[in-house]
């Protein structure tokens, strides 16, 4: 039992962090300017990096998309395809894995190198609430520019899909979308964007967790970034299967 | 008054403090010297509330800060101003926007009043000429500087130093003391000043107190320190002297 000390006691924190963030939430003056900071850099600096993902991914699926329908002769389902296909899953789910490569080892580094310098403490010492100042704010951005970029990501995706086509045969642009959107409702479109607020809190709460209990020096800032990629990336597949049953049973 | 009751603290298996009780009077400064790791910085600490003593208590005009809620920490926080070893400066704020912090955080006051305190206190600090630099830009000496003017700006009460003049060249050391001594004189703050800069704590202190494996091994006045009879406090004292001769009494 000794074994899983370690274990238990990090699940207690995240317990008691998570717990934080929502009283800091509903009691403490909610700190906009650092929100709107976070929310650029979450989202506005991730749009490249989102942008050429969906590319390729909209290009890829298309490309293999085709050569497996056209077995069948049905390639004038192809459209519809990747549309529902990105829409539902492999938009959100790429963009939540894109982000959190870049936004939850940001967090975890920079949250974490404020630690060893003592520069939380200050912030205490100066009569800042250091958790409801750095911590919140993130979580908060995180939230709110996960499913914008998704929507974007998908959007770029399906354009992706259009060029795959162009690459196979020729198709009007205006033919493609009407073909895209023949079969999309709203039980496709928006349990796909809103699961994605579930991920921009596990990238930000596990990056911010992460950094802000680090210890140990810059070894210790090190690991924190690591540890925040690799845990968010791993909950956010988790969670994307229990999120996708959720979705089957009410929509 | 801050008085610490029978502080108590721990770290895994080393006892850091031991026990210790301790008052600091109002508009006196108390230099608290020791060796490496004897527990100073982490009294300083308790009593801005960093860390919890795991026994006793710390108070403040005879309330325990260990009560206090989150808004009434925060008031009392208000009224300290802190010096950390490293600095702990702000590492995306310029040196303008770290020094000017703690006046847009907790005042209303209109910017070109902020931007005139923070030339002074910049001033106080002789780098003026610094403010629009980022702190990776600066020397550690300069760092610290930064770190003072931004815990003085405000005028606190009761003011921590952790260190203030390591990493500084004597000239300047000498200004830091000098600064640590007018404040005193000026406004009646109360300071707590962790060093191993003789010097320094021969200029500034009121009182002296040396600390050694979490226990208090010398309370008094620092001239005081060269009749102990405590064999470290004397060989603290000799050692000091031994390096600066100027130093004897």
């Amino acid at each position: 039992m000794e074994r899983f000390q370690p274990f238990f006691i990090w699940f207690g924190e995240s317990a008691l962090f998570f717990k934080q963030f929502f009283v800091c939430l509903f009691t403490q003056k909610f700190e906009w300017r650092q929100f709107l900071n976070q929310f650029d850099e979450i989202g506005s600096r991730s749009l490249i990096l989102v942008g050429i993902s969906g590319l390729a991914i909209g290009v890829v699926l298309s490309m293999q998309f085709n050569a497996t329908l056209a077995r069948f002769g049905a390639e004038s389902m192809l459209p519809s395809m990747i549309s529902l296909s990105v829409i539902r899953e492999i938009g959100p789910i790429i963009t939540a894995l894109v982000v959190a490569g870049r936004v939850a080892s940001g967090i975890g580094a920079e949250l974490g190198s404020m630690r060893v310098t003592e520069q939380i403490d200050a912030l205490d010492v100066s009569a800042v609430d250091s958790f409801n100042y750095l911590v919140v704010p993130r979580i908060m951005a995180g939230i709110f520019a996960l499913p914008i970029l998704t929507v974007y990501c998908d959007f770029i995706a399906i354009i992706g899909g259009y060029i795959g086509i162009l690459i196979e045969r020729n198709i009007t642009l205006q033919e493609y979308i009407s073909a895209a959107i023949r079969f999309l409702g709203p039980d496709d479109i928006f349990p796909g964007v809103l699961k994605t607020t579930v991920f921009g809190l596990i990238i930000t709460f596990v990056g911010s967790f992460n950094g802000y209990k680090t210890t140990g020096g810059t070894v210790g800032v090190g690991l924190s970034a690591t540890n925040a990629v690799v845990l968010s990336s791993l909950l956010i597949i988790v969670a994307e299967v229990v999120l996708v049953k959720i979705s089957i049973l009410f929509f | 008054m801050i008085e610490l009751v029978n502080v108590y603290k721990r770290f895994g298996t080393l006892q850091v403090l031991n026990g210790v009780s301790l008052t600091f009077k109002t508009g006196e400064n108390t230099v608290i010297l020791g060796k490496s790791g004897s527990g100073k910085s982490v009294l300083l600490k308790h009593v801005v509330r960093l860390l919890d003593p795991d026994d006793g208590s710390v108070l403040v005009d005879g309330k325990n800060i260990g009560d206090f809620k989150l808004h009434q920490l925060m008031e009392y926080r208000k009224t300290l101003g802190f010096l950390f070893q490293g600095a702990a400066l702000y590492d995306s704020l310029s040196v303008f926007e770290n020094v000017a912090f703690p006046i847009r955080r907790h005042t209303k006051t209109p910017d070109k009043e902020v931007e005139d305190q923070v030339m002074e206190a910049l001033g106080w600090v002789s780098l003026t000429n610094a403010a629009q630099k980022m702190p990776s830009e600066l020397s550690g000496g300069m760092r610290k500087r930064v770190g003072l003017a931004r815990s003085l700006i405000l005028k606190p009460k009761v003011m921590l130093y952790d260190e203030p003049t390591t990493g500084l060249d004597p000239i300047t050391s000498n200004e830091i003391s000098d600064l640590i001594l007018n404040l005193q004189k000026q406004f009646g703050t109360t300071g707590l000043i962790v060093t191993h800069d003789m010097p320094c704590a021969f200029k500034v202190a009121d009182r002296a107190i040396l600390l050694s494996e979490g226990n208090i091994l010398f309370d008094g006045g620092i001239t005081e320190l060269e009749n102990s009879n405590e064999p470290l406090v004397k060989t603290f004292y000799e050692t000091s002297v031994a390096k600066r001769p100027e130093l004897s009494l």
